[in-house]
This record gives C-alpha cells, structure tokens and sequence, in this order.
C-alpha cells in the first residue's frame, strides 16, 4: 500500500491546471467567441446556415463547448485532488499547502465554468442571425 | 508620447519585478496559502501591470509612429482604423481601474483583519483577486458598446461585466464577515474603511447596471458614468488609500496621529464625497452630458449642481483636516508602540519607526498570522530558523539572499544580487539622453542613449571575477544545503527571462490584433494593388530562424555534457545565422514595392518586421555575451555559465517560435482570409 506521504505528492503541473485551467478556458473563450462573432458577422460566414443555424452560431457553440470541458476537467481534477489530500492523516506542511492551492482552484476553475456558461447564453438568442 | 512609452516600460519592469520579488523572494516558510492578502492583491496587480502596460506600449508605439514616421494605423483614409485605437487603449484602460483598485483591496483586508482579529474566507478573497485579474482583460468592450460593433460581440463582454460582481461582492461579504460581531474600536484606519465599503458597494451597483448593454446606451457619456465611476475610484481607492495612511503612519513616523482630527477628515471627505458626486446619477439620468462644461437651463439641473459644487468645498475641507492631522503626527503625535493596531504580519515585529539595520535576519513563518501565532507550538518555524542564523550577516563580500519555492516557500537556492552601483544612474541618463533626442527629433542620439542605458544596465549585473570566486569558494552552499549557481525555474535570472518572454510575447500578440482587426475591416488585403507577398524566400529566412534555435539547443545539449568545443561552435553557428537573417532581411524590405507610410497593410506589415527583427538582435546580444564570456572563462566555465547558456537557448525557441507564428500570418494568411 503507498504511504501517506505518496499519496500526498501532487504534480506541480496538475496543481497550477487546477487553479488556472478555468481561467485560461475563459480567457481563450471570450477571444475566440469575440474573434468570431466579428469576422463572422462582419464577413460572409453568417449567410450559411446548417439546420437553421448560422454557421457563427455553431462556431460559438462548438467552442463553449469546448471551453466548458476544459474548464469543467480542471474543476473536476481540483476537486479530487483536494478530496484526495484531505483524507490524508497527520498531514505535513506541504500537503496542507497543496490542499489548500487545490481548494482555491476548485472555486476559480467552478467559477469560471459557472462564467463561461453564463457569457454564451446571448448566443440562443442569436442563432439565425447576428 | 514618448515620455508615456518610457513611462509603460518603467512600470512594465516594475510590475515584473515586484512579481518576480513576490514568487521567488519571500520569507522561508511563507507559502501560497500564508501570504498576506496585501502581497496577493499587489501579485496580482503586478502581473496584470505587466500585460496591461505592454498593450498600452504597443498601442503608444503605434500612435507615435503614425505622427512621425507617417504610418498609417489609425487613418481611416488609407486602410487604417480609428477604433483600433479605442480597442488597444482600453484594453489597457480597464484593467488599469483594476490596477488602481486591488491594492486598495489589499489595504482593505490588512485593516480588516487587525481590527476584528480574524479574517473570514481568506482563500475566497484570494479567488476573488484572481478573478478580478484575469475578468479585467475581458470587459475593454464595455466601453464601446455605441461604437456599432456588432450585438453578439457586445454580449459576451456584457456577461463578462456583470460576472465582475462576483469577484467584488465575494471580498465585500468576507470583510463584514470578519467585523461582524467582533465590536472593533473605532479608529480611523476603521471608519475609512467603513465609507470604502459603502460607497465602493454603491459604485458596484452602478457598474453592474451599466454593465447592461439597453441601459449603457441611455447613460454614455452622460453625468451617470462621472458618478459611477467617482464612486469607484475615489471609493473603492482613495478611501482605502487614506485609511492605509492611518493605519501604517505609527509605523512610518513612530506617532500615532490625532483620533479626532482623523473622525473630522473621515465625515468631512464622506459627507462631502456622496454630496459631490451622488447628485450626479439625478444629473446624469436627466439628460446632462459629460465633458462639457455648461447644461442647458431648461434641463432644471442647478439644484444638484449647486449640490455638488457645495460638496466639493466640504470633501477638500476632509483633505484639509487629513493633510493637518499628517503634520501633527509627525510633530507632536503621541508615541507609538511597535504594534499599536495588533496587527498579524511581519511589518510589526521592527520597531515604530524602522531603524536602518544593514543585513538583518530574515524573519520565518509558519502560520497565516505569523504574529498571532504561539511560538512554543509552532514546529515549521523552527525549522527554517538555523538557516536564517547561519544567513545572519553573510555572505559578508557579495550580496545574496534566499531564493524560495513559488508554491510551498521553501528555501530552495542562494540567489546573488547585484552590488550597489551608480550603473543605474547612467542608465537613467541614457534613457533621459534617448527621450530627448525623440522629442527635439535628434535622432542621431537615440542610439547613443539607448547604448549607453543597456550598456550600464549589463555592466552593473556582470558579476566581476573576484565575485564569482568568492561565490565558488563559499561555505554556505555545505552550511545551509542550498546552491549558489542554478539554471531553471530554480533560478532568480530564469525567473526574471520568462517575464520578459511574457512580455514580448504580450505585444507581438498586441500587434498580431491589430494586424487581424485591421484585415477585418478592409474590403481588399494586402491593401490598394500591394501584391500577396512573396513565399519561398522570405520562408527560407524565417526557417533559419528555427534553425538557430536548434543550433542554440544543441549549444545548451553539449554544455550540459561538458563539451565546451561544441557548445561554441553551436554558438557561433547560431550567431552567424543571426547576423545572416538580419541582413538579408533587412535587404528583402527594402526591395518589398511599398513603404509603411503607403497604406495600414504596409504600416503592420512593416512593424511586425521589424518586431522579428528586434528580437533577433537582441538575441543576438544575448549569445554574443554567452558566447565571450564562455570562451574567456577557463576553469569554472560549467559552473559560471549555465544560465547564461540555458538563457540563451530558451529565449532562441521563444524568438523561432514567434517568428513562426509571424510568417504565417504576415506571409500566409493573406492567401487564406
């Protein structure tokens, strides 16, 4: 069986996904979103539409899409990986400080999931046109 | 203008610097989740300086390029786009209300915490300061929401903005968390941030309504945006500011300033303030615009006005008192104790006012509040504290401190730093020397000015050999366990090289915007009969590029197996690669059909050119340094130039990676979009 000091260990890469994976999701979402909707509705991509809906509209749904996964998979690491390290006894300092980073990305990462969704609800209502 | 570029690079390098300071240089023992919320808000106002900063130095470059060289960036006549300069400008804009906010944040929660002896959902604040850095570069469009963008753009950024609530409101809730119930004293570090709560909250609420993109339109450029954002600045900073002063003067002057001439300026600034500047929402809802200096009489609006003006005399009656209340401490204020507030961090273990100590210990921490904490139960404490001991006045010839882990706060290297010098003056006067040349348009100087300031920055931070032996020969790598020489992340130059990538990645990103946006908005590209650029060449020199990274990473390959020769040769081949592309380059704009000055196509075309050519040399300068001190250096060459090798390297895979993304969109995109 690992010990409680292996189960403690947290790569440093996952931590910093934890508490920026949702930032960085967004980040890329508003640019992307924002980049699309100003190339699409100002050039020609408006006019085809797949179903109903424009191909701007499908554009900005694939990529919430994909940014919600992003940042739903860094909530989701953060979480366990706080679950993990809190159910370790006798914890040293530095899982302590590992746990508390994971507890901080899991409310930035929910957060910014939670902000992701809300920003992408004006593109229902602009589905057949800009 | 040139004196606002100097300005952005100013605070650009303090931003990466006090970043920098902040991961890599506090207290052993101080990890993340102990930081004081003071040091959380100024990281993340750092960092956003920095990317803030490098937008606004593009957006300034281009500007000034416009008026003297002639380009063509903003002239709507010639391909150029007016609102461009709106987007670059409060791209910056916005987040620096930020810049100017989260330290008052920070002020807030030091206050708060003193005062009510607890501090609730301090990992909450943290996440709501994160938040509030990252959502602050998403809301520049707010902004613009009548320039006629279209809906569907003006929505995300309208969900943005009202997403910032969050972020606010959560610091606001944790704050009156923390006092209530707790019956603190009255003080007027206290009442100041009491009268932030309550007008910064009235600030949100008007930020959250105009956030609304129906309600913005009624309110743009109307007296509502005055007071809003009055009611931000002045709320949400100066009052923090303020109390901040009240609540650090003891330790600054070692007196404690006058209670009652401090309730005097608080009510005299809050009365005045609301007085000041809430008539204004009245004002602004009926009709008055901003930025003009009458209103029409039939809008019935000089009750407010005469409102306002007599709360402008009584809000400078309230600076009055606060700037007599400042002098009377410094004469005839009562003695101060070392910590007259009870506060919980390390600025009030020294005593009240500072004395000037060279070399004193470095204080340990192992706890949150490290001066609340019960010393005999404190076990990590300890352990840090032979360390600091051994640390104690040395090393005693060069000057060091220690370098610790980002997250945890372990000590994890020695890092030197530079010795006192008059290097940065004359750097200063070479800056002075290039700015002057600019504006008199002498521009034979400005090459001279800035030779002199990068000559003198690098002779200040070129370690002497007298210096280094003294490093090599030091006891306290086998005293305390810690290297002296490191590459990597574990390095405080590495540190410092990775931000300064950010940074130069941040404004080719800037420029690429402005390359896109312009595209975007014009009918034929490249512009007014300019031919599709030519492939195969131009992609032979840009292919050299990666080739001098691969010839630096196979540098840094040898030198890490101790291959000197080839770590030379690899060097050399890079450089000569270098000097090649430069020329050659620099011959292939010349012969290019058009000039900057002829359309916006030439004008970026032109500039992120030169960007990739800018970096190239300096690159170039890197590797030359390397390359000459590695071939003087002798015996110690593998212990002495690892980063100066790792450095180069890395930066080399920065410049081809850019160059890449460079080519494709200045040389292919134009045959896709």
């Amino acid at each position: 069986m690992p010990s409680n000091a292996q189960n403690s260990r947290v790569g440093r890469g996952l931590l910093w996904f934890c508490l920026f994976g949702g930032a960085i999701a967004w980040t890329f979402h508003l640019m992307f979103a924002y980049a699309i909707a100003e190339f699409g509705c100002m050039g020609r991509l408006s006019e085809h539409d797949y179903l109903g809906i424009t191909l701007v509209a499908w554009l900005e749904l694939a990529l919430t899409v994909a940014s919600t996964a992003i940042a739903s998979a860094a909530t989701a690491v953060a979480y366990c990986v706080h679950h993990r390290l809190q159910e370790q006894e006798n914890a040293d300092a530095e899982t302590a400080i590992m746990r508390n980073t994971a507890w901080a990305g899991l409310l930035t990462s929910g957060t910014f999931t939670f902000i992701i969704l809300f920003e992408s609800i004006p593109i229902l209502y602009y589905l057949k046109s800009c | 203008m040139v004196g606002l570029g100097a300005a952005e690079v100013a605070g650009i390098a303090a931003g990466a610097e006090l970043a920098v300071s902040t991961l890599r240089l506090r207290a052993p023992g101080m990890s993340l989740n102990r930081m004081p919320l003071y040091i959380w808000a100024w990281l993340a106002t750092a960092i956003m300086i920095v990317f803030a900063f490098s937008t606004l130095l593009i957006a300034t470059l281009l500007l000034e390029l416009d008026h003297d060289l002639g380009t063509r960036f903003f002239d709507d006549q010639k391909g150029g786009n007016h609102l461009l300069w709106q987007h670059l400008f409060w791209f910056f804009g916005h987040p620096e209300v930020y810049i100017i906010f989260l330290p008052a944040t920070g002020v807030v929660s030091m206050i708060v915490t003193a005062f009510s002896g607890r501090i609730i959902g301090y990992t909450w604040i943290v996440v709501a300061i994160l938040l509030t850095g990252f959502l602050s570069f998403g809301l520049w469009v707010h902004h613009m929401y009548t320039t006629g963008l279209p809906e569907l753009s003006l929505y995300f950024f309208a969900g943005a903005s009202l997403m910032i609530a969050i972020a606010s409101g959560v610091q606001i809730f944790a704050w009156i968390a923390s006092l209530w119930g707790r019956n603190p004293r009255l003080a007027s570090p206290l009442l100041f941030v009491l009268g932030f709560m309550f007008i910064f909250v009235l600030g949100g609420l008007t930020g959250v309504m105009i956030a609304v993109v129906p309600f913005d339109l009624q309110v743009h450029d109307t007296y509502f945006l005055v007071a809003h954002f009055h009611y931000v600045l002045i709320g949400g900073a100066v009052f923090p500011i303020l109390a901040g002063i009240y609540y650090w003067l003891p330790k600054f002057c070692g007196r404690m300033p006058s209670e009652r001439l401090g309730k005097w300026s608080f009510w005299l600034t809050f009365v005045g303030f609301n007085a000041t500047f809430f008539p204004m929402h009245i004002m602004g809802l009926l009709g008055m615009p901003r930025r003009v200096y009458t209103y029409p009489a039939s809008l019935e609006l000089d009750g407010y006005n005469l409102l306002a003006t007599v709360g402008a005399f009584v809000m400078a009656g309230g600076f009055l008192a606060f700037v007599i209340n400042v002098l009377y401490t410094l004469r005839f204020g009562e003695k101060a104790s070392q910590n007259p507030w009870g506060g919980d961090s390390l600025e009030w273990t020294i005593p009240s006012p500072p004395i000037f100590v060279l070399n004193p210990r470095l204080p340990t921490v192992s706890s949150r509040h490290p001066l609340w904490e019960d010393k005999s139960e404190s076990q990590s404490a300890d352990r840090w504290q032979p360390l600091t001991e051994i640390m104690d006045h040395r090393p005693e010839r060069w000057r060091a401190t220690l370098l610790v882990d980002v997250i945890t706060g372990e000590p994890q290297a020695i890092a030197r730093l530079a010795t006192p010098s008059y290097m940065p003056l004359v750097a200063a006067l070479g800056i002075a020397l290039l700015i002057v040349a600019t504006i008199a348009k002498i521009y034979l100087f400005i090459p001279v000015g800035l030779l002199i300031s990068v000559a003198a920055l690098m002779a200040w931070h070129w370690p002497s050999r007298a210096e280094l032996e003294l490093m090599r020969k030091s006891t306290l790598p086998d005293e305390t366990g810690l290297p002296i020489f490191t590459t990597g992340s574990k390095s405080l130059g590495w540190t410092g090289m990775f931000f300064l990538m950010m940074v130069l990645g941040w404004c080719f990103g800037t420029l690429l915007y402005t390359y896109y946006y312009l595209r975007l908005y014009s009918a034929d590209w490249p512009q007014a009969g300019v031919p599709l650029p030519e492939l195969l060449w131009s992609g032979l020199l840009f292919i050299s590029i990666g080739v001098t990274a691969a010839a630096f990473g196979g540098a840094w390959f040898a030198f890490r197996r101790g291959y000197k020769r080839y770590c030379i040769g690899g060097l050399i081949f890079g450089i000569v690669l270098m000097a090649t592309f430069l020329i050659a380059h620099t011959l292939q704009l010349a012969q290019l059909g058009f000039a900057p000055q002829t359309n916006a196509y030439g004008s970026i075309f032109y500039v992120l050119s030169w960007g990739i050519d800018t970096l190239v040399l300096i690159g170039l300068g890197l590797a030359g340094m390397t390359l000459v001190r590695l071939w003087l250096e002798v015996e110690h060459w593998r212990l002495f130039l690892a980063l100066n090798v790792q450095i180069t390297a890395h930066y080399s895979y920065f410049t081809a990676a850019i160059a890449a993304v460079v080519y494709g969109t200045l040389y292919l995109s134009p045959y896709v979009i």
